[in-house]
């Protein structure tokens, strides 16, 4: 499925047809969720903007000028989206897990006993080690590599999402892996 | 290429294919002979398809694209809400107005005061628009995530819900001020939402007596809640 069929979906839904937007979502949602769960290492949270994400772009769709594909433009926002999310963070961790009585504090157990499809794929140990790994990254590395090998886009593709030019995609590329990899090595997983 | 290692930055080319075929062919006959360059480029490969194996995993996407629209049209329902709202009020008050003067010619002394109290209360609606209440968001958001909603009062929407997925609801919910308690108690129609060990959490007043905590170590457990208005 090509730009064409991504810009067909948009006129279409800017023709006022907004349930063709699903389209869109069952499209990206795959690789919108990696790079958010990446980021977030958290499920729900990383399922909850994903949705975020979508909403926001089918708001925004009157915007999208077509001077780029309308994956780079969606993609932009995705990350703007994260980054902003993460300078917000802090502020939505806002369930009080401890508390005090006098002179005890009690803390508010919340167990988490899902079984979601996160758990049922990462039954090794070692996907757990690299989804640490990848969060130690320091975050330029860690936001292409993401976007390279777990996303699996193109090196201009990347180029054009992050406004940076191929050889500094390169570079980050280059490092990134390096970084990751002598981490991963030094705990005996490659 | 075949008496210094190979650069990193080569290998990582390797693994992309971004290799001319001649560069492509001496890196690898360098690779071949070399048992240092080989194991870093079978270490590169290895971090690379680990980084592959991350990308299987499949999330529950199941009703997300209805979600998606269905939030976005709600959310375009109560903007456009917004928007009208002052031309709405001010076109009440001009209809009321121009009505108050038209009745007026014979009883217009008469109802001098009406108007000005009238005009008085009017402008006091245009200077401070009532804030748009968000009840029915926060309904949204409840039903989004399971909860039980048991009331819906003028200050509060109040509900239940399990623990572990309260802290989801939690998010969800934002800024807004939430009150809760723990119970062990599972949801039940017509049970009395403030039993006398219910405890105020995470708010600033309003909600609960300060009896006991009650910690629930057994059974099920739940959480009850204020969203307040």
């Amino acid at each position: 499925m090509s730009d064409t069929y991504d810009i067909q979906v948009v006129e279409s839904v800017l023709a006022g047809n907004t349930d063709d937007f699903s389209k869109i979502v069952e499209k990206y949602q795959d690789r919108v969720f990696r790079y958010v769960f990446a980021k977030l290492s958290n499920y729900d949270e990383a399922m909850d903007v994903t949705q975020e994400i979508f909403i926001m772009t089918l708001e925004a769709l009157a915007s999208f000028r077509r001077e780029s594909k309308f994956s780079t433009w969606f993609f932009s926002i995705m990350i703007n989206y994260c980054k902003n999310y993460h300078k917000k963070r802090g502020r939505f961790t806002s369930v009080p897990l401890t508390f005090s009585r006098g002179e005890e504090e009690y803390e508010l157990q919340i167990p988490d006993h899902r079984e979601n499809p996160e758990e049922r794929v990462i039954m090794h140990d070692s996907l757990r080690i690299l989804r640490e790994e990848i969060q130690r990254l320091p975050e330029d590395y860690r936001e292409i590599l993401v976007l390279r090998d777990i996303d699996g886009l193109s090196y201009n593709e990347i180029s054009d999402i992050l406004n940076i030019n191929l050889s500094n995609v390169k570079v980050r590329i280059h490092r990134g892996r390096e970084f990751l990899k002598n981490r991963l090595h030094s705990r005996g997983l490659v | 290429m075949t008496t210094s290692h190979v650069p990193f930055e080569t290998l990582s080319d390797l693994i992309d294919d971004e290799l001319s075929a001649r560069e492509k062919e001496l890196v690898l006959l360098h690779v071949n002979e070399c048992a240092d360059c080989r194991a870093e480029l079978l270490r590169l490969r290895g971090t690379v398809e680990l980084c592959g194996d991350l990308a299987a995993i499949r999330a529950d996407f199941s009703g997300l694209s209805r979600r998606v629209v269905g939030r976005a049209r709600f959310r375009r329902t109560v903007r456009s809400f917004v928007r009208f709202a002052p031309a709405a009020a001010a076109a009440v008050v001009l209809i009321s107005s121009y009505a108050i003067f038209y009745d007026g010619s014979e009883q217009q002394e008469a109802d001098t005061a009406v108007t000005r109290e009238q005009e008085r209360i009017e402008n006091v609606a245009i200077e401070t628009p009532r804030p748009v209440d968000d009840v029915e968001e926060v309904i949204g958001i409840l039903r989004d995530n399971n909860a039980t909603i048991t009331n819906v009062s003028d200050l509060y929407v109040e509900g239940k819900i399990s623990v572990e997925q309260f802290e989801r609801l939690r998010r969800h919910l934002g800024f807004r001020q939430v009150a809760f308690s723990v119970t062990n108690e599972a949801p039940a129609q017509g049970v009395n939402i403030m039993p006398s060990y219910m405890e105020e959490v995470g708010s600033d007043g309003g909600f609960g007596q300060t009896a006991p905590i009650y910690r629930a170590t057994t059974g099920e457990r739940y959480v009850r809640f204020r969203v307040f208005r």
